[in-house]
């Protein structure tokens, strides 16, 4: 009897004392759903993008429509990353809450100055965020990427997430970096890291406005820019648009592209087509011999042909040969574009020092301290299969009916 | 456990021996020869009860034969007294009257009384017990010795369709409050001389007829003999339903869960003892016990073995799903809200946050405010009067929910998942292994929101391993998954189609383990092979 007394004293006191280990009641969180690093006065300065549910669930509150911003962005400064977001709590009356951040925006300045491993290291090293966290680069202050609202999307930083994914399937020309792939690329001694950039295209000053959804027009909109390329854990160069779609065809990225290409060599190039890239395989094989450092690159794509403004005859396996050549040589343009400036910077972002690093482990130990140095003397031999599977809805070119 | 049993147990054994004395049985009397002091004793003892009917005639026997019947109204079928009992009597044929060999009882024991069941009684114990079980007496004037004729009938419940356990295919009939129909039900389903039947009185008040029915060389004999041991040792005054039974013989009784099933319905009883379970039978309920039973028993509803096995399937999958959540869905969602949000969607995470907003109690209060709720409402609905029934459902539907919603004492979410765990709750077929669930549910929701998931699955394992020492008569409760019997697995999250089903299922059935012949088996085989000869021929 006194036993069992004690015994569900004991039981009792196991639910008490616990104090509810770490319980946070939904309304006392506040979730962050972007964070952006900037570097003021040699200061980290943290800014988070923190969702007000209220406002984004209207339906179940009632009112609606635009009347509350659906995010608020809070900047904190502080001589580390940590110590910057713990100065939250001077300004929010909720606890913070990580777990669900989509994005991290990095400013071209962090970046160049100090460094990502710092950022890497605290984020990795933090429980509650996570390493699959978008790593997001910005040219100007990236607090002010946060404050952008977009019209589709109630929460901006899901609608950057958003935007990279759409981009990495549609286009292929960027694509998300997770900061666990980030991290990865950084530690690969023969890699260099790249991230995408964002920027505010149209005029800033109306970017934060609440009143701004109610145009049809946004005038301030968030746009995919540059490709940043780190070389060791500090930013380095970036490469344009046009430059780092060759990376995608190299490093087997491809998942859906547009390539748009001239009718012939002698025709304008006013008239072009476009190919939708459907599928494509790239196989990278060094080779290696005595002297010189070989890298074949064995691209296989096929697709559709979206539209064509040439003269020609689509039912014809001529044509359509030359129309495939005509792809090819675009393909190789844009591969070069990538090659060259990746060699004039030295920086190995298609992943081929791995390549060579597997097919030649024993030469690899000798190449792989030099191999950046080595990059500019290193020749890319492509070879590309191009195949137009379907030529859509209509076969002969619509330009050639109405000359008629 | 132990404690607690003996804390009842210790202070109330005394108490007991002191009450049990006013209930010693009445002495034995031998009855006397003048039937007016027989007529007396009977009066006296009864307390003059008014249902008690003395039908005193003088029959026209020899010099004329003062008898008496005596039969308690209401328990007896009248016109089996008028037809067979009194008119034999008032209006004996000439060649009976004549021969009055071998003094009046033997006339009336062999040539008057038209009766089945007719036997012999001298002392008083042996008169209380038959008249009250329906006879009558026949007390003749000089003689010691009166005649019980059995005479039981009156109004009783029809053969019913069953109220709970409800199926869309199956026999319609369910049991009633007749001890004496209930197993003429089952002798109708299975007619073989091997379903055998004990019967015996329990309750020293009630006199109530408890019968143990069996399929002979089916049902373990050890079990039997347990069974009947345990039947015997119950010491009570009274048995008004068989969960009085139920609570006296099982296994543990510190458990939440059953290990005893009960069923209204015969075609469920039937198939239990054809599978080795033994059934016991109290008079005055129609809820016959099934022992020794599993843990997936109960999930196992007799419709299951009459609609398609595939479809079966899927609908008992589906019911061990919905037991599952019915016990953790309140204490998933406390736990997750209030201690794992990183585990919910982005936009699911938003959506109950916006609900949350302005809630006053932190998620564990609202949740056993709302279990509570619904518990009362349950609960309510059960005793209405049918006729206010419907205004429960609208006053607990409306103004509960919806109001409390908008009056933002509860958040809607919660009020999805009580609602939810509510209905998950009805699916189980057995009803008392879904009330086990929702007093588990309580506990849960405790553990979740004070250790969050580390708490359920600390509850879960301690359930677990309740649940693995648990016995049915000897049986695991966790047959045939722990200890895992292979050969038993056909019937118990799927059902295989009957003529896969060759074997009765282990560990139940000890002897004559096979059901039935391998002939439906290789039946089938022989037409899928005559399918794929003909698909080879072009």
């Amino acid at each position: 009897m006194k036993r069992a007394g004690q015994m569900l004293f004991a039981l009792f006191g196991l639910f008490v004392l616990g104090g509810c280990w770490n319980r946070v009641e939904l309304n006392e969180l506040s979730v962050i759903m972007g964070t952006a690093i900037d570097v003021e006065d040699n200061q980290w300065l943290t800014t988070f993008q923190v969702i007000i549910p209220q406002a984004i669930a209207s339906q179940t509150v009632g009112g609606g429509g635009v009347s509350q911003s659906p995010i608020s962005v809070f900047s904190t400064k502080g001589d580390s990353l940590a110590q910057a977001i713990q100065k939250i709590s001077l300004e929010s009356s909720r606890t913070p809450f990580f777990a669900h951040n989509r994005i991290l925006i990095i400013s071209e300045k962090a970046a160049r100055e100090k460094g990502v491993s710092q950022i890497v290291d605290f984020y990795l090293r933090d429980g509650e965020s996570r390493e699959t966290v978008d790593v997001v680069l910005s040219k100007g202050p990236a607090k002010s990427i946060l404050e952008v609202l977009n019209p589709q999307e109630k929460i901006p930083a899901n609608a950057i997430d958003r935007i990279f994914y759409e981009t990495e399937t549609q286009l292929s020309f960027a694509r998300r970096i997770k900061l666990s792939e980030f991290a990865a690329m950084l530690v690969t001694p023969a890699l260099s890291a790249v991230a995408p950039e964002i920027r505010i295209s149209g005029e800033r000053e109306h970017r934060q406005s609440i009143d701004e959804l109610a145009q049809t027009r946004q005038k301030a909109v968030l746009k995919i820019g540059d490709i940043g390329v780190f070389r060791k854990d500090k930013l380095a160069a970036w490469l344009s648009r046009d430059e780092s779609i060759g990376i995608a065809w190299l490093s087997d990225r491809i998942e859906n592209s547009v390539i748009s290409f001239p009718c012939s060599d002698e025709e304008p190039e006013s008239r072009r087509s476009t190919f939708l890239v459907d599928r494509s395989r790239t196989k990278i094989t060094p080779v290696i011999t005595s002297d010189t450092i070989k890298i074949k690159a064995a691209i296989d794509a096929h697709g559709t042909l979206d539209e064509t403004g040439c003269n020609v005859n689509l039912s014809k396996p001529e044509s359509i040969k030359l129309m495939e050549g005509q792809i090819k040589k675009q393909i190789e343009r844009d591969i070069a574009l990538s090659w060259k400036r990746a060699q004039a910077l030295k920086t190995d972002i298609f992943g081929f020092g791995d390549k060579v690093h597997i097919h030649y482990p024993r030469k690899w130990k000798q190449l792989e301290q030099q191999w950046f140095d080595k990059l500019p003397d290193i020749e890319l031999v492509s070879d590309l299969r191009v195949s137009i599977r379907r030529t859509g809805m209509i076969n002969d070119s619509f330009s050639s009916k109405v000359k008629e | 456990m132990n404690i607690i049993h003996r804390l009842f147990r210790s202070g109330i054994s005394h108490k007991i021996a002191a009450q049990q004395l006013q209930q010693a049985p009445l002495q034995a009397e031998e009855l006397s020869a003048e039937l007016e002091s027989n007529v007396a004793l009977i009066k006296q003892i009864f307390g003059n009860s008014s249902d008690l009917v003395f039908r005193r005639l003088t029959a026209p026997i020899g010099a004329g034969l003062a008898v008496a019947a005596v039969y308690v109204e209401g328990i007896v079928n009248a016109d089996k007294i008028n037809d067979h009992i009194l008119k034999p009597l008032m209006q004996p044929s000439e060649n009976e009257v004549a021969s009055p060999d071998g003094g009046p009882f033997a006339l009336l024991w062999n040539r008057i009384l038209t009766v089945g069941g007719i036997q012999e009684v001298t002392q008083t114990p042996q008169l209380f017990s038959a008249l009250l079980s329906g006879q009558t007496i026949v007390l003749i004037e000089g003689c010691s010795r009166a005649i019980a004729a059995e005479t039981s009938g009156g109004d009783r419940r029809s053969v019913e369709e069953p109220r709970s356990q409800n199926v869309i295919r199956g026999s319609k009939e369910g049991f009633t409050e007749d001890i004496v129909v209930n197993a003429s039900l089952l002798r109708r389903r299975i007619k073989s001389p091997n379903l055998w039947m004990e019967t015996r009185t329990i309750g020293k008040v009630t006199q109530t007829q408890v019968s143990v029915m069996y399929l002979k060389g089916v049902a373990n004999d050890k079990v039997v003999a347990e069974i009947g041991n345990r039947l015997n040792k119950i010491d009570t005054d009274s048995i008004l339903e068989s969960g009085y039974i139920e609570e006296f013989i099982q296994d543990a009784t510190f458990t939440p869960f059953p290990t005893i099933m009960n069923t209204e319905r015969p075609d469920a009883a039937a198939a239990g003892i054809l599978e080795g379970q033994i059934a016991i039978l109290v008079d005055g309920t129609p809820f016959v016990l099934l022992a020794p039973v599993t843990f997936f028993k109960f999930f196992h509803s007799s419709e299951d073995y009459y609609h398609r096995y595939d479809i079966m399937t899927f609908i008992r999958i589906m019911r061990y799903i919905a037991f599952i959540m019915s016990m953790l869905m309140p204490s998933l969602y406390v736990a997750i809200t209030t201690f794992h949000q990183e585990m919910l969607p982005t936009t699911l995470l938003i959506s109950l946050m916006a609900q949350r907003e302005g809630v006053p109690f932190p998620a564990l209060v609202e949740a056993l405010m709302m279990e509570l709720t619904f518990e009362v409402l349950r609960e309510a609905g059960i005793r209405m009067p049918r006729a206010i029934g419907s205004a429960i459902s609208v006053v607990g539907a409306l103004v509960l929910g919806q109001a409390a919603v908008q009056a933002g004492l509860v958040s809607a979410g919660m009020v999805i998942v009580v609602s939810f765990t509510a209905i998950s709750n009805f699916v189980a077929p057995a009803i008392n292994i879904a009330i086990a669930a929702r007093l588990l549910r309580f506990v849960l929701i405790f553990l979740a929101g004070t250790l969050g998931l580390f708490g359920i699955m600390a509850g879960l394992l301690a359930i677990l391993i309740h649940m693995a020492g648990l016995r049915s008569f000897g049986v695991p409760y966790l047959t045939p998954i722990a200890p895992f019997i292979a050969a038993n697995q056909k019937d118990v999250f799927i059902r295989v189609p009957w003529w896969l089903m060759i074997m009765r299922p282990k560990l139940l059935v000890q002897q004559n383990q096979k059901r039935q012949g391998t002939t439906a088996q290789a039946a089938f085989a022989s037409r899928k092979k005559k399918k794929s000869d003909q698909k080879q021929e072009p």
